[in-house]
């Protein structure tokens, strides 16, 4: 099965302007050519949010910054949203099979250009496991702060 | 939003069965260095769903039993979501230490909890991200 097929139909790349997220950005739209893809850059994380929000179809969301940790704390207190900060492979993999998700966030600071591609193309190929995986992600969702 | 005091951090300390392993090195860590604590699970290898000890561990700092929280799970994203639904949780997934450093350049961050994965980053990492985030050193 070829990468394409096996992916949701839409792919938006958001990046924080500055020029190290911006060439992490070139290269992954270079690398990703088969993808229906979007690009959007943007001055402030809060944008991101409402970007997300206003999305009505299934899109996988790759959000690219020097760190993580910003979107992290902006996107991660949204209800039944779950947010991947992501340095290494593995992660990637399980963002999608234990926990469902499809907010990526690279950090190109820690990994570089092929390391960043690599994550993007685990989160993009692998499938949630449901299971004992969706009961606790289920409590993640029902939780009313 | 209450704002972390460093000098005297009272920490919540929790994990799921894949973090088991991982909290009792990190308590022990906290021990050797004075530094106050309170154990919120999980206390077995047995399966077990990470975001009940998230969640428990987020609301002792929402009750002010606690003023900081250590949680770990495998890749750590699972109880970093977890507790990050918590009023007032503010939460870093750390995967190295320069992570530290740039939460500690930027204290507008107000991180309150440090989320680790044992799955993905090994136990020395974790502890010299603890002593430079806690201990300066």
């Amino acid at each position: 099965m070829s990468l394409k097929a096996q992916i949701s139909p839409k792919l938006h790349l958001i990046t924080i302007k500055k020029e190290q997220n911006q060439n992490t950005l070139k290269y992954l739209t270079q690398n990703l050519k088969d993808f229906n893809l979007q690009e959007t850059i943007i001055t402030k994380h809060i944008e991101a949010k409402n970007i997300i929000l206003n999305t009505k179809e299934i899109t996988n969301f790759i959000l690219i910054d020097n760190y993580n940790q910003e979107f992290f704390l902006c996107l991660s207190k949204i209800p039944k949203l779950i947010v991947t900060p992501c340095n290494n492979e593995f992660s990637a993999s399980m963002a999608k099979e234990h926990n469902n998700s499809n907010i990526l966030i690279l950090s190109t600071s820690i990994c570089g250009l092929d390391l960043n591609l690599q994550i993007v193309k685990n989160f993009l190929t692998s499938n949630f496991l449901e299971g004992k995986h969706k009961e606790r992600i289920a409590t993640i969702c029902n939780y009313k702060g | 939003m209450q704002k972390i005091n460093l000098t005297t951090p009272n920490i919540a300390i929790a994990s799921d069965h894949a973090g088991y392993l991982y909290k009792k090195e990190i308590i022990n860590f906290l021990k050797i260095h004075n530094i106050l604590f309170q154990d919120y699970g999980t206390n077995s290898e047995d399966s077990t769903n990470y975001a009940n000890y998230g969640i428990l561990a987020g609301e002792a700092i929402l009750n002010n039993k606690n003023n900081f929280a250590i949680v770990i799970c495998g890749t750590g994203l699972g109880i970093a979501n977890s507790i990050a639904k918590v009023k007032n949780i503010q939460p870093a997934l750390i995967t190295n230490p320069t992570e530290i450093i740039h939460i500690k350049n930027n204290q507008n961050l107000n991180i309150n909890t440090l989320a680790f994965g044992s799955r993905t980053t090994g136990i020395n990492t974790i502890l010299e991200s603890l002593k430079l985030f806690f201990l300066n050193s």
